[in-house]
């Protein structure tokens, strides 16, 4: 029996059916009939041998005493003068009891038959003694005893004496071999018979004895091969007391443990996926990028926790131009803590328009959560309304992390804290009474921290010891006046420190609110200050140029050049069209009127990529804010403070259709610096306002 | 990048033209707006719809024919309705209020119902 070879990649339980078996029972089966037969043969073959010498022994013995008896019967006859008298009828006698034996017969002294079954033969010689020879014998030979014969014949002979011991006759028997080897021959048959019949029963009885001991192989198989299947709810039913009901007992109990990790595998995964799910939901409900509005940039961060925690935040433009954010903290993590933040984000979305007070806002919020938290589950969170126009920030905190201030001008940090109670933590209206709205000035290079308490409370790798406010106001104090992605960056990095390797318990929110109209100044500084071509081109080295004809039907290779600058941060089509229509009117405006339409001269363009923000945050999310387009050129220099908008309402100008270019400017621009007359020209430096608001300007009017 | 504007007439079933404009409107572009509409106007007809679909972009030139244009039309008792601007062109007139003096529509078929039968 060959067993095919193993298909490698598949299933084993498909091995299993594949592949050729060999049963076990019928090798243990086999073995044991073997050993049965070759104990049957070796005993009957050792048997056979012994019958033939024990039959050989018998006949002999058989026949000298025969012999012997004859003799001692003669010994008294044969001194009678008629000795035939009386051993004839003997002779007779013996050989009618044994018609197996050839002759029997008494001789005298001299050899002569003096009894014998045929009485004619009184006085002959007996020749055939001496043409027999002697035959050895594992008998006792006594004085007067031999056994004589040849290839037919057994003869037995033994003298007659007389009382003094003179020979005086001989008594022979003979037996043809042939009557021995018939008995021989029928103990063997026997024997044969018997051995037979006893291996029969011996290779039968150990076949079927196998079979039942290694019954349960089978079972155990079937067994093993459900396990194999995936089937571990049915158990192998063995009642069996041997080695082999012991191994079923443990493969039941394997089974079953097996099951038991089985079903703790499954719901951990089932648990670990509704973590990724809580975890995406947070994920999705935050804001992606840095918002810019105004000379503020509001940013955030989030590390989310081991467990999935219940930080949340948001940044959102509100109606008059103003930004509004949230940063809340569910107590409760897991995905109960994510519901709560999804209603919040809801509630948030329908309601942050109608709202101009944070404090209404965060009662509202309350109104709106408070009979779906469970007992137990509340909610702190600090909202604020930011003018960017004003630089005014209009705040309340309902028990959040107090608001951390950086301030320029001091180089000091401001702790504002706040005597709010968390949303839904005392039911009945009594957080109204505990919120205020509170007002907050901000300007150029301060920044606000708010953040969960993720931050301050963050446990110290060996010491359990929290980070503090200390450690937080003093990285504010050291990076503000760097950035605040800067800032963002440092307190990651610290906490990330602080806690080690050890699985961060808590989700982690920073959200900066940074006054950052001063880094417009500080470029438009620098340029004043560069007294010739070398130093303009020395500090523009890293900006992207393009020089251009001053030629209004070339103007539209400005676009090309935008879609070129590698360093521009990634614009939408709609973008890039504004930010086209911005330049296309600043240099149709410089060609038309600073050059009055001279051709062959030409207007320098850069695009100046901030570097100190890019550098801090390894990369990350861009706006237009973060750069400047400077437009230099030699032509008359622009009125800057003769121009005002075109009155529109008038119909007259209206129908001159003039003087829009610069309006268009004007709009897009958040800050514009012109420098009439340097040395090194007209310089316009101008940043383009981000394009968040153009989210509110859908509507057609008709 | 340049392309250069260009201007089809369509008579829809109630003999109201439409002009459908593309390309770039810039400062010349913008002038032969003007001259076409003007021809329009001298042909007798009262209302026009011009659409800006295919128009990527409009200079301050461009946005000041509108207003010519308007002006001239309403000044001989009719109108002009600018059909279908693109994002970025109806960016810049919410920008500079130019929806309050425009009659704007969001597609043809929509400036077309407003014109009088």
């Amino acid at each position: 029996m060959t067993a095919k070879p193993h298909r490698r990649d598949g299933p084993d339980h498909d091995r299993g059916q594949q592949r050729s078996v060999i049963s076990m029972r019928l090798i243990v089966s086999l073995a044991a009939s073997a050993l049965v037969s070759l104990s049957v043969i070796g005993v009957g073959s050792v048997a056979e041998r012994n019958a033939r010498e024990t039959l050989t022994s018998e006949v002999e013995t058989r026949l000298l005493i025969e012999a012997g008896n004859l003799a001692y019967l003669s010994s008294d006859a044969l001194l009678d003068d008629f000795p035939e008298l009386t051993l004839n009828p003997v002779v007779n006698e013996i050989q009618n009891k044994r018609p197996d034996l050839a002759f029997v017969t008494v001789l005298d002294h001299e050899g002569r038959i003096q009894g014998h079954q045929d009485p004619r033969r009184r006085g002959e010689p007996f020749p055939l003694l001496d043409e027999l020879a002697h035959v050895e014998t594992t008998l006792d030979l006594g004085a007067g005893e031999q056994f004589l014969g040849d290839d037919n014949l057994l003869v037995a002979a033994v003298d007659a004496s007389r009382a003094d011991g003179q020979l005086i006759g001989r008594a022979v028997v003979g037996l043809r071999r042939e009557v021995l080897e018939a008995m021989v021959t029928r103990s063997r048959l026997q024997i044969l018979l018997i051995s037979s019949v006893l291996l029969f029963v011996g290779v039968l009885a150990s076949a079927l004895l196998m079979r039942f001991l290694l019954r349960p192989i089978s079972v155990l198989r079937e067994g093993l091969a459900r396990i194999g299947r995936g089937d571990l709810d049915t158990p192998m039913e063995m009642k069996d007391r041997t080695e082999l009901g012991l191994l079923a007992e443990t493969v039941n109990d394997m089974a079953a443990r097996i099951k038991e990790s089985q079903t703790d595998l499954v719901e951990k995964e089932r648990l670990a996926h509704e973590m990724d799910l809580a975890r995406d939901i947070q994920l999705s409900l935050l804001p992606a990028t840095s918002t810019r509005s105004g000379d503020f940039v509001i940013e955030g961060s989030y590390q989310a926790a081991a467990e999935v925690g219940g930080d949340y935040f948001d940044v959102f433009a509100l109606p008059d131009d103003k930004v509004g954010f949230i940063v809340a903290d569910v107590a409760g993590k897991g995905l109960g803590g994510c519901l709560v933040t999804s209603m919040l984000a809801v509630l948030i979305r329908s309601l942050r328009d109608g709202h101009d007070s944070p404090r209404e806002m965060l009662i509202a919020l309350e109104d709106g959560l408070v009979d779906q938290l469970a007992p137990g589950v509340f909610v702190t969170a600090f909202y604020g309304i930011l003018e960017p126009q004003s630089g005014r920030l209009v705040w309340a905190s309902a028990a959040h992390s107090p608001l951390l201030v950086y301030r320029s001008n001091t180089g000091t940090v401001e702790k504002l804290k706040t005597r709010g109670i968390p949303l839904g933590a005392v039911r009945g209206g009594v957080l109204a009474g505990t919120l205020e709205d509170h007002v907050l000035d901000l300007v150029d290079g301060d920044l606000a921290l708010q953040y969960t308490d993720g931050l301050n409370e963050a446990p110290h790798a060996e010491t359990q010891e929290e980070f503090g406010f200390e450690r937080v106001i003093e990285t504010l104090v050291d990076e503000s006046g760097k950035g605040r992605r800067r800032v963002l960056y440092r307190l990651g990095e610290q906490i990330s420190q602080w806690t080690g390797d050890q699985l961060q318990s808590d989700d982690l929110t920073l959200l900066a609110i940074s006054h950052e109209g001063a880094s417009h100044n500080a470029v438009a500084k620098r340029l004043t200050t560069c007294g010739s071509e070398e130093d303009l081109r020395a500090n523009l080295a890293e900006a992207s140029h393009l020089e251009l004809p001053t030629d209004m039907g070339r103007l539209d290779v400005l676009r090309d050049w935008l879609e070129d600058l590698a360093s521009l941060p990634e614009l939408t089509a709609d973008q890039l069209d504004l930010v086209e229509t911005g330049l296309h009117e600043l240099c149709a405006n410089i060609i038309e009127h600073g050059y009055a339409g001279e051709p062959e001269r030409s207007l320098d363009l850069w695009w100046l990529a901030n570097s100190s923000d890019s550098d801090a945050s390894g990369g990350g999310s861009h706006s237009l804010m973060e750069g400047h387009f400077l437009v230099r050129d030699r032509g008359v220099p622009f009125d800057a403070e003769g121009w005002s908008p075109p009155d529109l309402y008038d119909r007259v100008t209206r129908l001159k259709g003039r003087g829009l270019g610069l309006l268009v400017v004007d709009k897009l621009a958040s800050d514009k610096t012109y420098l009439p007359d340097t040395a090194v020209g007209n310089l316009c430096l101008v940043r383009f306002r981000s394009l968040l608001d153009s989210e509110k300007s859908e509507e057609i009017h008709v | 990048m340049s392309s250069l504007m260009e201007i089809k007439q369509v008579t829809d079933q109630h003999g109201h033209p439409v002009l459908y404009v593309s390309g770039r409107i810039d400062a010349a572009a913008a002038q032969t707006l003007r001259e076409e509409c003007a021809v329009q106007r001298a042909a007798g007809n009262k209302t026009l719809v011009v659409s800006l679909a295919d128009v990527s972009f409009v200079s301050s030139s461009g946005l000041g024919s509108f207003l010519v244009i308007s002006e001239e039309f309403k000044g001989a008792g009719g109108s002009v309705i600018f059909a279908a601007p693109v994002r970025s062109v109806r960016h810049v007139l919410k920008l500079l209020n130019l929806d309050q003096f425009l009659d704007l529509a969001p597609d043809v078929e929509s400036a077309l119902d407003l014109v009088p039968v």
